[in-house]
């Protein structure tokens, strides 16, 4: 059971850095090709 | 002390851990996510072309371009760009042809390479602004630096007609300089395509954009 809860906790947090965390981390810091105002209007 | 080693251990392990997360994400995850989703934007590009319109258009139109005539549905590709350079072979910039996604939000750039929102559409008159990631979802514009003065960029728009621009020059500037995506940028008159991507590599400090007019 314990096991069971561990791998489900385990694919909760992939999920959360892959989908969340690391496109949020790449945008801010790693690779953002947009002119700031522009993607700023374009998701408001 | 030994707990307060072993609590350092085990950050170093998670921080480890989460590096290696970010490499596999990095360099696996979001080049399949964009590989698949640019794979079923060319299964849909196919399929929407129309029949017979593969007609070619140099420029001397009446500078409609492809216009609002024929909006894309949302979530389909704008446009198909293609790099080449006269006398040369071997691909350039990108093996493969790219489908520009409307919008330039992370999420659509997850995709390709989106279409600035408010800029023209390709052949319009005024300035079609595309932006591509230069690393990681496929990284479309990693080395679009490898354009020069010269090089065309051939856009197909989704009437089929395909629109010829020449390169004209590379510029690096500040991620807030909004001006390249004004609708003539260059101050020539003529239609203009902008391609911007992140600089240098791996940076977001600064944007290498790419500017090409129509052939005339």
């Amino acid at each position: 059971m314990r096991v069971l809860v561990g791998l489900v906790l385990a694919a909760a947090v992939v999920y959360v850095l892959f989908n969340y965390v690391f496109p949020w981390v790449d945008r801010t810091l790693i690779t953002d090709p947009v002119l700031e105002p522009a993607l700023s209007e374009a998701e408001s | 002390m030994n707990r307060v080693l072993r609590g350092l251990g085990w950050l170093f392990i998670a921080f480890g851990v989460l590096v290696l997360l970010y490499l596999v994400y990095s360099l696996l995850y979001t080049n399949r996510a964009t590989e698949q989703a640019q794979n079923g934007l060319a299964d849909e590009w196919e399929l929407s072309l129309p029949d017979g319109q593969q007609a070619r258009d140099d420029g001397d139109g009446d500078g409609d371009g492809d216009g609002e005539a024929n909006p894309p549905d949302p979530g389909s590709a704008v446009a198909v760009l293609e790099f080449r350079r006269p006398g040369r072979r071997e691909p350039l910039v990108h093996e493969e042809p790219l489908y520009v996604v409307r919008g330039v939000t992370l999420a659509d750039l997850q995709r390709g390479p989106g279409h600035y929102a408010g800029t023209a559409l390709p052949g319009e008159r005024g300035n079609f602004a595309v932006a591509g990631h230069r690393t990681t979802y496929g990284a479309p514009f990693f080395n679009l630096d490898q354009l020069r003065k010269g090089d065309e960029v051939v856009v197909t728009a989704r009437n089929g007609r395909q629109y010829t621009y020449r390169v004209r020059r590379q510029q690096i500037v500040s991620p807030n300089e909004t001006w390249v995506l004004a609708p003539d940028p260059l101050e020539r008159g003529n239609r203009t395509l902008t391609l911007t991507t992140c600089h240098p590599r791996f940076s977001n400090v600064e944007r290498l954009i790419v500017f090409a007019e129509i052939t005339a």
